[in-house]
């Protein structure tokens, strides 16, 4: 089944990511791979929109770069047809003071012939931003947003 | 065929939130929901986790209470047999400020006996703050 070998494709993917497996991770990518995870990209320059399956290998790179430990685990998987959904949680141990930032991904893929042609990627930005910067933003800015949201 | 479980609930959602009629939305719901929106609840008070659905209502009534839904875009739906992953585009209004939010959702929903037993959201929270903060959340630029 389609659904069936689409879901294997992007464990396989996901698999090879976080061991740094380069080669393994983009044979499961089209060449023409449309990525977009919703993250601020002055802190993440790898995410945000990125086109081409050299993408792999760049966000590969610099999480090697930032962290000496990078584990996750799929905790949510749906597949139908060409389009499968993940949940993950991950992982992540930074290499310049040894704490492990964790957050849960939420990822959703679209394939054609096998590979994975499209990608969509969600967190908690905001959560993974203070772990990223090791300090707390919220007080900073919760007045201001209680103002403007609350009734 | 039967209608999915999703479908049903996310009418009833919409109703509890933009009519302020929760009545349809609580018949759906298990009473050991595990609920969970991934983010700031120290800044949204409807954010954070919940568990049964006395709370699961109560974050609802806060939602209506805040923002207003005008419209929401379907992107990305993965229908199981009693589960549901979906990515979602909503555009709001935050009810006081009258601020124009627009959010990119991923829900992940199962569902027991046509109830809601498990949703976990999650969202670009930090794309959410500086929408509400109306002003753009300055960060130091990493190599």
């Amino acid at each position: 089944m389609e659904s069936d070998s689409n879901r294997q494709c992007v464990l396989d993917f996901l698999q090879a990511f976080y061991a740094g497996d380069v080669a393994a991770a983009m044979a499961c990518c089209d060449n023409e791979i449309d990525t977009i995870t919703y993250a601020p990209v002055d802190l993440f320059p790898h995410l945000g929109h990125k086109h081409g399956r050299a993408w792999v290998a760049e966000a590969i790179a610099i999480q090697q770069q930032r962290y000496a430990v990078r584990k996750h685990e799929v905790i949510f998987i749906a597949a139908e047809d060409s389009r499968v959904a993940a949940m993950t949680r991950c992982a992540l141990t930074k290499r310049n003071d040894g704490r492990v930032v964790q957050f849960t991904e939420a990822e959703f893929f679209a394939l054609r012939e096998g590979r994975i042609t499209e990608h969509r990627a969600f967190f908690d930005s905001f959560d993974l931003v203070q772990q990223v910067l090791g300090h707390d933003l919220a007080d900073e800015f919760a007045t201001s947003v209680r103002g403007a949201m609350e009734h | 065929m039967t209608e999915h479980s999703l479908w049903r609930f996310s009418r009833a959602m919409l109703r509890a939130i933009n009519e302020r009629q929760p009545a349809d939305l609580e018949a759906l719901i298990d009473d050991d929901v595990e609920w969970t929106v991934y983010g700031p609840a120290d800044m949204f008070t409807f954010l954070g986790a919940r568990r049964g659905k006395a709370a699961v209502l109560d974050v609802c009534q806060q939602l209506a209470d805040n923002v207003r839904v005008h419209r929401f875009d379907r992107e990305s739906i993965m229908l199981g047999e009693d589960s549901a992953a979906s990515m979602m585009r909503y555009s709001l209004t935050a009810l006081d400020s009258n601020r124009p939010i627009s959010l990119r959702i991923a829900q992940f929903a199962q569902f027991r006996a046509g109830r809601l037993r498990s949703m976990r959201v999650l969202i670009d929270t930090f794309d959410l703050i500086e929408q509400a903060l109306g002003a753009p959340i300055h960060l130091p630029k990493i190599a």
